[in-house]
């Protein structure tokens, strides 16, 4: 096991590597430069040299990759060509609103979707079944920035009951502990800024999880379906086990193993649908960095993200891959 | 058993029922404490002035950033040497009171305002003039603007010529330029060419940037990067003191959003608004629209040097082609007038030519005579972001011209890139395609407005037609080194009249500048340059 | 099986659904009642009315006859991109879980790179290579749509190889190839199909994302996703421009869903005795 998980840590290297070197060959690829981005029509050729002369973007593109490649293995992102902040200070600041984000709609997903998908599955073909399933349907297949929209003007516009953007007003200020501003709101006992965060979170959570959710609860249902079918399940109700008893103790155990890994494949989903939703939110998160700094071939800003959300993403794996073998003692580390 | 499960579920729906029913229960006071509870750290009374702005400023350091969103901000803490009447680019005194220029055009003397303080306390006076002219143009200052790595600035634009500089006195400057410069005056009333109190530079250097210090009628308060800058009123403002307390510069990136939150009440102020919303802003008795004529124009540049664009019939015969008026009117809603020269009708500059009418049977023959009876094929690059003088987006724009081209007989291809992308391709001195052109004017001078479009040395910047006119740029050269005025305006005239007789665009429209406010809202007034000047005049009322 | 499949309500209504959209892919040059790219600015932005049943967008043109004509482009972006998608992720995922070994675990490790990698700058990459137009955001959207496939063949081969009737295959002496196609990929087929139906609507919707960006399909073609981008700018004042695109989408996803979900019932899990295609 300890070997499994020294040899997975060490697999993040080259992943890292790839990853960052993917991003940065991109990025080089993709035509415009910052100096455009900001000045727009007004950037003279003169200017767009001297900016690009300044950020070492006329040297050759090996020798551009080489300084990269230093800097990175010494941990330094850089600064921002847009906001000439540290690229490490951009990131720290937007993080904790994604991960709140994405954090609240994974929970709501899990919440709704796995008794969601136990009932549709139990019910099989019942109108239990029928309701369930077209409600995931129908959540799955609308367009994140439409549900968002959606929600805006019932929520937001016809309701007046949700703030229409933001992470919280401004103006309200929390101690941070955690970072998290949600959770430093509620373990500094501040119950204004509590609910100010909460209604904020509301609508866009709830705009995030509809995808997650429908496919957990899919997952569920079918994978339990499944299960319940097989062999070993047969063998516990013919030894005269209650269908509760058989559903919760064997079945259902069985049956997550797909959905641990869909959780997990959800969690790049949930970054590129934060992009969207937070664009549509005005939620000051990494999808919201992100695409500015695209937009503004802010390269030291976007390889830090691809370099940051890649770690993160590949360490996940490795907690659903983990989870998998503790769910599931027939996977073997190899 | 199913029961359990659906007891299970049941469970589950209440507790994210409860949860956003919690939500419910408690919503009036957040919404209402939510404004309340930024005012709670203040007196009771504070009037806060909310300015919803689509973009994060990139840095509140004048003379280093170019970027709406942060001269927005900073038009509001600084002011300039000199600075614009309300409401036009007409230059008149700022924090210099008056000011005699030799008859060269070479020699600038500034008498200074007296007794006023930038927000740190120290005192304006020749003495910071000079040090913040040194810090812009001297490379051996310690905190050179330029040391920055990667800023974007307009310093060469309007400081280039710049050559000397020394105090008279404590109230008068001397400023020499290498050569004449007939718009100086207008850039140095340019948001981007604020005043900086020495003394923050030299405490901050660089990090000026999120530390602005002015002479401006607001103070800098706080900036929460990527949610919003505040500033508060400065009492002892020199143009009196601001009628509001407080303003909040909110940034709510989406059209819609930023509409409801001024359909609410939550912001005061939107800074865009698109075309397509303002029939019913109009209509909400809650909100004011103000337009002013943009100083921006749109179009559709033709690569001149390209065949069969080198013909001048052919141009014409486009322009003639396409049906402004109903497109401003529909796709513009009512937002932009045809363009009648290739300058701006705000500029004292402007001088009418006779519109080319949409006449689709002058076209044809037009394109008839030059050997085109059947039309030809062509490739439009463009781009699908709205810009300041393009509210509909270059896409938009595009495609109306595209259809309308089709009856004359021009079949276009439209080729939609990101706008990023798309000024660095049509950039390019190969660049032979039909392109969205436009441009927003910075300091109100026809120089500015116009060279950068049709002068032949502006092929990398906005001249992507590649037009070059060897009598047009013999007039440029003469007309910005000209100092008077009314001899100018004769410049310009010339210039205007040849530009549009060689049509290297298609003309199209000057987008109005349009911005709402709730009606609370007292002594708002719209610059042509798009910025926050005189907000110490903008009231709210009930508060 | 289609005896087994006639007897899912669900599927059915997906069939019907999926019948629907045929249709409209074959009759939209009959049946739209104008051009779709036929502009007519005064009439821009009208609602719903006798003489437009969806309203106009925003130069003029009828959306019902643009939403008919563009059942096309959706049906060919949905399904061949989420066709190459599946066979590349599933070749990839079988490979990786079955022989694993470096070159699996290299393969997967790329996998994790791409669902990671922001989607905004896969798609300037694709588009900077190739230049921009519906071709190459279709191949965009594919790649883009590999990973989850792969991911979830890997998963599942993981767990089957270790079981008793693969090991008993392989105690056989049944060649890796045999045992992969007859005991592994039969068994996947359930799963593999939910994903790909699933994975329609999410196409369609990246599709229209690179539209928005000005990316995708070119104007004035009628792309779905385009004109759900384009509504929304007009969200608040004429609501039925993105509506009706939206619903478009939606009911599409929806009936493909449906009809995924429908045959994997017909198959009944691992009853079926082989891949269905």
């Amino acid at each position: 096991m300890a070997r499994f998980l020294i040899r997975r840590a060490l697999l993040l290297i080259p992943v890292l590597w790839g990853a960052a070197s993917l991003a940065f060959l991109g990025l080089h690829m993709v035509p415009g430069g910052i100096a455009q981005a900001i000045l727009g029509e007004h950037a003279t050729a003169a200017a767009v040299a001297k900016i690009e002369h300044d950020l070492g973007l006329d040297q050759p593109l090996y020798v551009q990759y080489g300084h990269f490649l230093v800097n990175s293995v010494l941990g330094r992102f850089g600064i921002s060509f847009r906001t000439h902040d540290p690229v490490f200070t951009d990131i720290a600041a937007a993080f904790p609103y994604t991960l709140q984000l994405s954090g609240a709609a994974l929970l709501l997903a899990l919440i709704v979707g796995i008794p969601a998908g136990v009932v549709a599955a139990v019910r099989r073909g019942s109108w239990a079944d029928a309701a369930i399933s077209t409600t995931v349907l129908v959540g799955v297949s609308m367009p994140v920035f439409w549900t968002g929209l959606l929600l805006i003007i019932l929520g937001a516009a016809k309701l007046g009951i949700f703030p229409v953007s933001g992470a919280m007003t401004a103006g309200i200020a929390v101690a941070p502990v955690t970072g998290l501003p949600i959770l430093d709101a509620l373990l500094t006992g501040n119950g204004p800024a509590f609910t100010d965060i909460a209604l904020h979170l509301a609508l866009p959570a709830v705009t995030l999880c509809l995808f997650p959710l429908a496919f957990i609860g899919q997952m569920t249902r079918s994978s339990l379906l499944e299960v319940l079918s097989e062999d070993f399940v047969r063998t516990a109700r013919a030894k005269g086990l209650s269908e509760r008893a058989t559903i919760f103790r064997h079945a259902l155990r069985a049956a997550l193993i797909p959905v641990v890994t869909v959780v997990g494949l959800q969690l790049g989903g949930l970054l590129s649908g934060a992009i969207l939703t937070e664009t549509v939110f005005a939620i000051p998160g990494m999808g919201y960095l992100t695409v500015n700094a695209i937009q503004y071939r802010d390269y030291p800003v976007v390889e830090g993200v691809v370099v940051v959300t890649v770690a993160l993403f590949v360490v996940v794996n490795l907690a659903v891959d983990f989870t998998y073998a503790l769910v599931d003692p027939r996977v073997r580390y190899a | 058993m199913v029961r359990a499960v659906a007891s299970a579920l049941i469970g589950a729906l209440t507790l994210v029922l409860v949860a956003c029913g919690g939500g419910t229960a408690t919503t009036g006071s957040p919404a209402a404490s939510g404004s309340g509870a930024a005012g709670s750290a203040t007196p009771a009374a504070t009037s806060i002035l909310r300015v919803a702005i689509a973009a994060d400023p990139t840095g509140l350091d004048p003379e280093s950033v170019l970027q709406n969103e942060a001269g927005f901000v900073t038009s509001t803490l600084y002011d300039g040497l000199t600075s614009y009447a309300p409401g036009t680019t007409n230059v008149q005194p700022g924090l210099a009171q008056s000011w005699t220029i030799s008859p060269d055009g070479t020699k600038y003397v500034f008498t200074l305002r007296q007794g006023v303080k930038f927000s740190d306390g120290t005192p304006f006076n020749a003495q910071a003039v000079v040090s913040w002219l040194d810090r812009i143009v001297n490379k051996q200052n310690p905190n050179y603007v330029e040391n920055q790595k990667g800023i974007n600035d307009f310093n060469s634009f309007t400081f280039g010529d710049v050559s000397a500089y020394k105090a008279l006195s404590d109230s008068q400057v001397e400023v020499d330029l290498s050569k004449p410069n007939a718009e100086f005056l207008a850039d140095l009333a340019m948001a981007w060419s604020a005043v900086v109190s020495p003394a923050a530079v030299t405490k901050y250097g660089a990090d000026v940037m999120t530390h602005p210090v002015g002479t401006g009628p607001f103070t800098f308060v706080q900036w929460v990067k990527g949610q919003y800058v505040e500033v508060k009123a400065n009492p002892t403002y020199w143009g009196g003191k601001p009628k509001v307390d407080e303003i909040i510069f909110q940034v709510i990136p989406e059209a819609s959003t930023r509409l409801l939150s001024l359909e609410q009440g939550k912001v005061d102020i939107l800074a865009d608004v698109a075309p397509q919303d303002v029939a019913s802003l109009k209509s909400n008795a809650k909100v004011q629209v103000l337009t002013q004529p943009g100083l921006a124009v749109n179009g559709i540049e033709l690569p001149t040097q390209t065949k069969p664009f080198t013909d001048v019939r052919v141009r014409q015969a486009l322009n003639y082609a396409v049906d402004k008026e109903t497109l401003n009117k529909d796709l513009y809603f009512g937002l932009a007038t045809t363009m009648d020269s290739p300058d701006s009708p705000v500029e004292w500059s402007y001088s009418q030519q006779t519109p080319y009418t949409y006449d689709l049977a002058k076209a044809k023959q037009l394109l008839a005579a030059a050997g085109l009876p059947n039309g030809f094929q062509a490739t439009l690059d463009t781009y699908a972001n709205p810009r300041g003088y393009n509210p509909a987006g270059g896409a938009k724009s595009a495609e109306a011209v595209q259809a309308d081209l089709a009856k004359a007989g021009v079949q276009v291809k439209l080729n939609q890139m990101d706008f990023n992308a798309f000024l660095s391709a049509a950039r390019q001195s190969t660049f032979a395609d039909m392109s969205s052109g436009g441009w927003s004017g910075d300091n109100g001078d026809p120089d500015d407005f116009m060279q950068p479009l049709f002068g032949c040395n502006a092929f990398a910047q906005g001249n992507h037609s590649h037009y070059c006119n060897p009598q047009v740029d013999a007039l440029f050269a003469k007309g910005i080194a000209t100092p008077d005025q009314t001899q100018r305006k004769a410049i310009y005239a010339q210039i205007e009249s040849t530009v549009w007789q060689d049509a290297p665009w298609i003309f199209l429209n000057y987008a109005t500048q349009v911005r709402a406010t709730s009606s609370r809202v007292q002594g708002y007034k719209l610059n042509p340059t798009e910025m926050f000047f005189d907000m110490q005049d903008v009231s709210l009322s009930g508060s | 099986m289609l005896k087994r499949l006639r007897k899912q309500p669900a599927g059915i209504v997906g069939a019907a659904i999926l019948l629907g959209l045929l249709l409209a892919v074959i009759l939209a040059g009959v049946v739209a009642p104008y051009s779709p790219i036929a502009q007519d600015l005064p009439h821009a932005l009208r609602p719903p009315s006798p003489a437009h049943w969806f309203g106009t967008d925003e130069f003029g043109r009828d959306i019902l006859s643009r939403m008919l004509y563009g059942s096309r482009i959706a049906l060919l972006i949905g399904l061949s991109t989420v066709a190459g998608s599946m066979v590349i992720g599933v070749l990839a995922g079988l490979v990786a879980g079955f022989y694993r070994g470096p070159g699996g675990e290299a393969i997967m490790r790329f996998m994790d790179i791409l669902l990671a990698f922001p989607y905004l700058l896969l798609a300037l990459m694709v588009v900077a290579v190739l230049g921009p137009g519906l071709y190459k955001a279709m191949l965009a959207v594919a790649i883009l749509n590999v990973p989850p496939f792969a991911r979830l063949v890997e998963g599942m081969a993981l767990t089957l190889r270790e079981r008793d009737y693969v090991e008993a295959a392989r105690a056989a002496g049944a060649p890796g190839r045999r045992i992969l196609l007859r005991h592994l990929l039969s068994n996947m087929w359930g799963p593999i199909i939910v994903q790909a139906t699933l994975s329609v609507g999410a196409a369609i919707t990246a599709a229209a994302g690179l539209g928005f960006l000005g990316l995708g399909a070119q104007p004035p073609t009628p792309e779905w996703g385009a004109m759900l981008s384009t509504g929304r700018d007009y969200m608040l004042t004429s609501p039925w421009v993105a509506t009706f695109p939206g619903l478009a989408i939606l009911v599409t996803v929806v009936g493909f869903n449906l009809f995924g979900n429908g045959l994997r019932e017909a198959l009944g899990g691992r009853t079926a005795a082989g891949p269905p295609i």
